[in-house]
């Protein structure tokens, strides 16, 4: 109503006299309107990530006796986080994460190079980035399961190919190297597409004037194409780690115990959080520990922004 | 004479050298496809196979006897559960009626947002953005443990609502997205629409969604497929069978299966990646566009 009875003023009026009247008037609902709008998610952020958070932390501080409910709860100072730091397997849980980690660099070495080669070639280039990006619609338990197919010992393709007996998931090192090599394929490809999204961008004339000065593929790789996508590879490398850093699904998908035989190969963090709340119902641990997991991540992202000065190139 | 001669060869020499350098990147990259094709295929091929067969030392690269009897166990296995249907065409159907709402109305609200971080003046917007920004920076396992002893006050376990409601309002990812897409919309239209006496309510849903429905649909799908993948929170909040999603099903249906019949693991895993394959597939186009935009303009 008041929409439209600014909109005949407006008409009726030549528009020097009262500007400031018509203009204040769109405003004030402008101010509402935006406010209300760009407030929602602000709101789910307060109510679901926020609340938590806190919560988190003063939990972190209590011993608590059942796992739902603070009732009999004992304030406990740091013995949380000492208790934490006294288990074995958290120590082995924040060894695997870190081994795990690994997926990221190797991922990104592969996506950059494939990425490279998609840049150079002229056709069938959108096949290529479908297939490549498969893997990341399929779900971690899908993924799962296929490749405990693939690492069988006695019936697995990898085993059949290769003409040997391994026991790719029995032994800690041979499950954490297949469960690397698992994640490798299932992320890479969407860090081709971002990858090579932004060396289409690239002006093309760069390569032409470095191969006239002879300078070779390596070179050109290295001068050129690292350069021009150095803010893709600094955003995946951020938004990256925070998400290995929470790897559960596809180590509790493929082994459901915490690698219980394998000294506790498929023990990462989240996984030791979710058995300290879950299973053992320690949720004030449990609370402690996922605390230590977001400073780690927020110590290494602030890192990553500081290292980050020395070779993203922004242009 | 002969100075031409010896440019024409080094002439062909180069070009020998580029055509060759050329089918090396192809021979890269068809490799790199056929790594990621052949656990696909690997599933394929074994989907078809009786357990005798999967489970021989003499592999086979296609079923020397052909069987749907994997699919028909995917398609009628219940589990020991009482639940009225078979497990995984009700953790399909939950899964939907879940999630799929939840990524349309996520989107819209997302997009609003957006929409009012991109082009609207008021007040809070800066301080607002900027909480919605380093939100992004904490890994979400930190409301793991917390968010339980939440819903379990509110009385929202074994209810979906846990599932739902985080997510409904538009993750921040989404309104980043939709906020850098608006960004880069001239505001003219806007303007004029508003003179015309469309609240800014009328605008967005008017004309500023309408005009940017491929980035919705990029991030109505990517919210969509990420739900449909979510296992987590669903195998934390829904223990009741009748809830179960699509992926607590199948984890379900493949432990009962993975010894004795390979075959029907491989039939399940790939009925459940199909529909989001298929959807990926038909909104391909905006889905990777949309991954894109949404990744690069940090």
């Amino acid at each position: 109503m008041e929409q439209i009875g600014s909109r005949t003023r407006t008409e009726q009026m030549p528009p020097d006299p009262s500007p400031k009247k018509k203009k204040s008037g769109q405003a004030r609902s402008e101010e509402l309107c935006g406010t209300i709008m760009g407030a929602l998610p602000v709101v789910s952020c307060l109510v679901f990530s926020v609340v938590p958070m806190a919560l988190a932390l003063v939990m972190a501080f209590f011993r608590m006796r059942t796992p739902v409910s603070f009732a009999g709860a004992e304030f406990v100072w740091f013995g949380n986080f000492k208790e934490i730091f006294s288990d074995a397997n958290f120590g082995t849980a924040l060894l695997n994460t870190l081994i795990y980690s690994l997926t990221l660099p190797v991922s990104l070495i592969f996506a950059l190079l494939i990425a490279a080669a998609l840049n150079a070639t002229v056709r069938g280039t959108g096949a290529f980035r479908v297939i490549l990006f498969l893997p990341f619609i399929c779900s971690s338990v899908a993924i799962v399961f296929v490749w405990k197919w693939l690492f069988d010992t006695n019936y697995g393709i990898l085993n059949e190919l290769l003409g040997v007996r391994v026991g790719w998931l029995d032994s800690p090192w041979m499950f954490r190297i297949s469960l690397i090599v698992m994640m490798v394929w299932a992320q890479t490809g969407y860090k081709v597409i971002l990858i090579s999204a932004s060396l289409t961008s690239v002006n093309r004339a760069y390569y032409e004037a470095a191969e006239l000065d002879g300078a070779n593929v390596g070179q050109r790789f290295l001068h050129i194409t690292v350069p021009a996508v150095s803010p893709t590879l600094f955003f995946l490398l951020v938004t990256g780690l925070v998400s290995i850093l929470q790897l559960f699904s596809e180590v509790q998908v493929m082994d459901p115990t915490g690698g219980e035989s394998i000294d506790y190969a498929a023990l990462t963090v989240v996984f030791y959080i979710y058995r300290q709340g879950f299973s053992y119902n320690a949720m004030g641990a449990a609370a402690a520990a996922s605390w230590i997991l977001t400073l780690i991540a927020l110590v290494l992202t602030v890192l990553n922004f500081k290292l980050s000065k020395l070779w993203v190139k922004y242009d | 004479m002969i100075r031409a001669t010896e440019a024409g060869r080094v002439n062909r020499r180069a070009k020998i050298i580029r055509y060759a350098g050329r089918a090396a990147v192809y021979l890269f990259l068809a490799c790199m496809a056929l790594l990621v094709l052949f656990p696909f295929w690997i599933a394929f091929i074994t989907s078809f196979k009786y357990p005798y067969e999967a489970n021989s030392l003499d592999f086979t690269w296609w079923p020397t006897e052909f069987t749907l009897h994997g699919y028909a166990d995917v398609f009628t296995y219940r589990g020991g559960n009482t639940v009225q249907m078979p497990l995984l065409i009700l953790g399909f159907l939950n899964t939907l009626w879940m999630y799929l709402p939840r990524a349309v109305i996520a989107t819209v609200l997302a997009g609003m947002a957006g929409f009012a971080y991109a082009k609207l003046r008021f007040r809070a917007k800066n301080v607002m953005f900027g909480f919605l920004m380093t939100t992004m920076l904490f890994p979400g396992v930190i409301t793991l443990i917390p968010s339980y002893l939440l819903f379990y006050y509110y009385d929202w376990l074994n209810t979906p609502l846990p599932v739902i409601l985080p997510g409904l309002l538009g993750s921040v990812s989404s309104v980043f997205f939709m906020r850098q897409y608006y960004a880069g919309v001239p505001s003219d239209m806007m303007d004029a629409a508003a003179v015309d006496g469309l609240g800014f309510f009328g605008i967005y849903f008017r004309i500023m969604l309408p005009i940017a429905m491929p980035a919705f649909w990029a991030q109505f799908v990517l919210a969509f497929v990420m739900g449909y993948n979510e296992y987590l929170g669903p195998m934390l909040y829904l223990k009741d069978a009748a809830l179960l999603t699509l992926q607590l099903a199948l984890q379900q249906f493949a432990s009962s299966r993975q010894v004795t019949d390979p075959g029907a693991v491989m039939a399940g895993t790939l009925i459940a990646v199909v529909p989001t394959v298929a959807l990926f597939v038909l909104a391909q186009k905006y889905f990777i566009s949309g991954i894109v935009t949404s990744g690069l303009k940090l």
